[in-house]
């Protein structure tokens, strides 16, 4: 996120530009059902009916609903709670997660997904070379370190919550999923990457790179064959395309591009999707900005005019589904 | 400096607060961070978590508060260890750590300049960095520091409340008073809604009479409300400053 | 920082080989970064750099001391750097103290200047009050709230921001009666500070060695990756004030001089642009008091 307080960027036009920008996009928040910590939460005619109370809430007194975090009022039927922004990703079933492998354990690997704690990936949940069905061994066992090792990022699916403690488990079981090879990571805060349908994306030409966008908060960019249909060779495993590292330039290029975009998106708090990214790259193309210079203040106080422009056009002031 | 009326050194009245200026969000790596400064005294809180702690020191039951409390230079000494303590301390009695089993709390202070109230000034912005975290509390914190400074005239007794006390004034007061309230909601009563203040905790040095201590608690309950609205204030714009993508 | 799997290190090394980094940039390139003056106001001079994502805080404070005993005609310049936890977990308890020792090192090196103050980034003649007896010592802190990457060369910056924004007091020495000392009096009215040129301050550019190549201003993902890296402190006659070393790997030597003349053509552009965005913290410090 960029410093709220005080002028950071280098140019003061730049950095008039950019506050005026969001301070625009700001106002847009006005009508938004936002509460503060400690501020009791208006019922309404829920009252009468008894209310469930969801998270970020707590009875406070008698017929009393507290919120314990700062967010937004969410009401689904008689469940009321309190959405913080910020925070570590809260991992929802079905949700496709890029995650680190923290540790290899017996029969499972550990994996850091920015969540509050580590989540699991059992052996018996991945597709093993040469079949996906076959019992796992004891060799499978040892040889846990040849699929995935300490640091090796990878994509999965949270395959279940824990009702107890929370603890989440991931699989691999889909040709799509596993490890990730010649791209790189953008770290953002989860809230900015919503639900979608797909989140296995390629982007179009001229583009044509393919993006993961993790509901974690972690962003892969990578080649496009990561994103195709037919997804990985079984059989090969889970190697991604292309000897590591040799990537040609022209294909750097346009991932740089990319990455930069969705840090352009993140750093301006703007929900990083595959639309947007496409528009800030059409942006620094059309204006000529280069890549290194995408993440500037001229550069970012332009995308948060494009932004605000966009809103006041939109005429009202509800949150936008793109 | 004696009579009742008169100003102190830096053109305040004696119950009058130091402005504050709050920064959220300054610390990329951190879940949470706040930046809390009572004009000369400024400081910065990170705060990780929750997240993953090694088996021996999890709790099964809920989440465990570590303070870290690094001075602005030198290395930490028994007053460092001490404010840890009482930090810690307070932010337990507000966070609702059995929401995270097994997981541990980080909390880091940073203190940047010390112009007296420092571990007010540490609670405050460590309270603000916790909700920039999104982790869940009871309800928002508030920590006054209030010098009884010796009056110039023996004679009349008594002794001076000053609120927010710079450095000077701290080191040269009789005895120092340090609390952190906590705002429980407002509670429907007949005469409408009243907000309460709870005593989170209490730190004195120096020795004073029952009365005054009492009346500092009572200044201090005053001054935790102004506090509260500028956190809320300073929380309403931070909150609209993140893009709230619809469901 | 948590540690990248081998596919993205290679992916790292591959693009620093094709001259187009992670985020864009050449080798040679810094990113963009900010100044702010006067954060502290109770120190004679402060500021506040951002490179990136790396926050530092640079502050002075004179104070009056006796001068080194072998050189009695000079005052004195102290630097220290110190790492918060803040910065990062990696940066609590050892870890820390042992890289702000280094880092603390590395910047009075480049500093210091001769064993007889010739070349130090201040004139130290300048900040002699009584020969033999007293003289201002500018205490030089940097406090490190956010880690990034390049520590070193922001603290620099942050030095020579800090130290343009400096106000030493004037002192008198009024005379003394008979043998005995003359007091000093302070006059800290704004006005009549004398200011510390900043002119000779040098800047100091780091290069990390990654795979065959060195880098600029590397990321905290780049700086782990290091095998060894070069500082090399430029002043703006283009000499070389301080040249250190780190990590354990050895550099050729022939690769030694290639760096130096590198540093040097990066040096130059830095200070320019340093020098430019002092400038315009300072119009903006004006501008809102």
């Amino acid at each position: 996120m960029l410093q709220p307080e005080g002028p950071a960027p280098s140019l003061d036009e730049a950095a008039a530009k950019l506050a005026e920008a969001q301070a625009i996009l700001q106002s847009s928040t006005a009508s938004l059902p936002l509460v503060c910590l400690g501020d009791a939460i208006d019922l309404g005619a829920d009252a009468e009916g008894g209310v469930m109370k969801g998270h970020g809430t707590m009875m406070a007194g008698e017929a009393q609903l507290q919120a314990t975090v700062c967010g937004l009022v969410e009401r689904v039927n008689k469940l009321v709670s309190v959405r913080a922004l910020k925070g570590r990703y809260t991992a929802q079933v079905g949700d496709v997660v890029v995650g680190r492998v923290t540790e290899v354990a017996q029969k499972r690997w550990k994996m850091d997904v920015n969540g509050k704690q580590d989540a699991a990936l059992l052996l018996a949940s991945v597709n093993l070379p040469g079949g996906v069905q076959r019992r796992r061994t004891n060799v499978d066992e040892l040889n846990m370190r040849e699929l995935y090792q300490e640091n090796d990022l990878i994509s999965a699916e949270v395959q279940q919550i824990n009702q107890g403690d929370g603890a989440v488990a991931l699989h691999t079981r889909s040709a799509k999923y596993g490890k990730l090879q010649g791209g790189q990571l953008v770290t953002v805060a989860p809230y900015l990457i919503k639900r979608l349908k797909q989140h296995f994306v390629a982007l179009a030409a001229p583009l044509d790179v393919g993006i993961i966008l993790g509901c974690n908060g972690y962003v892969w960019i990578g080649s496009k064959d990561l994103v195709d249909a037919g997804g990985r060779d079984e059989d090969e495993g889970m190697e991604a395309a292309g000897p590591s590292g040799q990537v040609d330039l022209q294909l750097r290029e346009r991932m740089c591009r990319v990455a930069n975009a969705v840090r352009a998106l993140a750093a301006l708090g703007l929900p990083v999707h595959p639309p947007a990214i496409v528009e800030v790259c059409n942006l620094s193309g059309l204006l000529r900005v280069e890549i290194k210079d995408m993440l500037g203040p001229e550069f970012l106080a332009q995308v948060a005019y494009r932004e605000a422009d966009r809103r006041q056009a939109e005429g009202d002031a509800q949150p936008m589904d793109h | 400096m004696s009579s009742q009326g008169s100003l102190r050194k830096d053109g305040r009245t004696f119950n009058q607060l130091r402005g504050m200026v709050c920064d959220r969000g300054l610390l990329h790596r951190a879940d949470g961070s706040a930046k809390w400064s009572q004009d000369g005294t400024s400081v910065l809180v990170g705060v990780y978590g929750p997240k993953n702690m090694p088996p021996k020191r999890e709790d099964p039951e809920k989440a465990v508060l570590e303070v870290l409390w690094k001075p602005k230079s030198g290395i930490q000494g028994p007053e460092e260890r001490e404010a840890e303590i009482i930090l810690r301390r307070t932010l337990e009695a507000v966070v609702l750590a059995p929401l995270f089993p097994r997981a541990g709390i980080s909390v880091v202070v940073q203190v940047i300049h010390d112009d007296g109230s420092l571990l007010s000034c540490a609670i405050n912005a460590a309270c603000a960095a916790l909700v920039d975290a999104g982790i869940p509390m009871t309800g928002l914190l508030a920590s006054v520091t209030i010098a009884l400074a010796k009056r110039d005239d023996g004679a009349g007794g008594g002794a001076h409340l000053q609120l927010d006390p710079t450095r000077e004034e701290q080191d040269g007061a009789q005895a120092t008073v340090c609390l952190a309230l906590e705002t429980t909601p407002k509670a429907a009563t007949s005469n409408g809604s009243v907000e309460g203040e709870a005593v989170v905790t209490s730190t004195t040095r120096g020795a004073m009479a029952i009365e005054e201590y009492l009346e500092a608690l009572d200044r201090c309950r005053m001054a935790s409300r102004t506090i509260n609205a500028f956190a809320r204030l300073s929380l309403d714009k931070a909150q609209r400053r993140l893009e709230l993508p619809g469901t | 920082m948590p540690g990248l799997s081998a596919a993205e290190l290679s992916f790292l090394e591959g693009g620093i080989a094709q001259d187009l980094r992670n985020d864009g940039r050449g080798r040679e390139d810094f990113r963009s970064f900010s100044i702010q003056l006067d954060v502290i106001s109770q120190a004679s001079g402060s500021a506040r750099v951002r490179l990136g994502a790396t926050d530092i805080l640079a502050s002075i404070k004179a104070e009056l001391g006796s001068p080194p005993a072998e050189f009695p005609h000079l005052g004195r310049l102290e630097l220290a750097v110190e790492i918060s936890p803040t910065a990062g977990p990696e940066f609590e308890g050892r870890g820390g103290e042992e890289l702000s020792a280094e880092l603390g090192k590395a910047l009075e090196r480049s500093f210091a200047g001769g064993a007889n103050g010739t070349g130090a980034a201040v004139d130290l003649a300048a900040l002699s009050v009584v020969e033999g007896k007293t003289c201002w010592v500018l205490y030089a802190d940097v406090l490190v709230l956010n880690a990034d990457g390049n520590i070193l060369d922001a603290s620099a910056i942050g030095i020579k921001a800090a130290l343009s924004n400096t106000r030493i007091p004037k002192v008198e020495v009024l005379a003394g009666e008979g043998d005995e000392e003359g007091e000093l009096e302070l006059n800290d009215d704004p006005d009549e500070c004398a200011r510390v040129s900043t002119a000779a301050v040098p800047l100091i550019v780091t290069l990390t060695k990654v795979g065959r190549h060195y880098i600029a201003d590397a990321t905290g993902d780049e700086e782990a990756q290091m095998s060894s890296a070069l500082s090399v402190a430029v002043n703006e006659k283009g000499q070389l004030c301080g040249v250190t070393k780190r990590g354990s790997a050895g550099i050729d030597p022939s690769v030694i001089s290639d760096m130096l003349s590198v540093a040097r053509r990066i040096g130059k552009r830095l200070l320019a642009k340093v020098d430019a965005e002092i400038s315009l913290a300072e119009s903006r410090l004006e501008s809102e008091t």
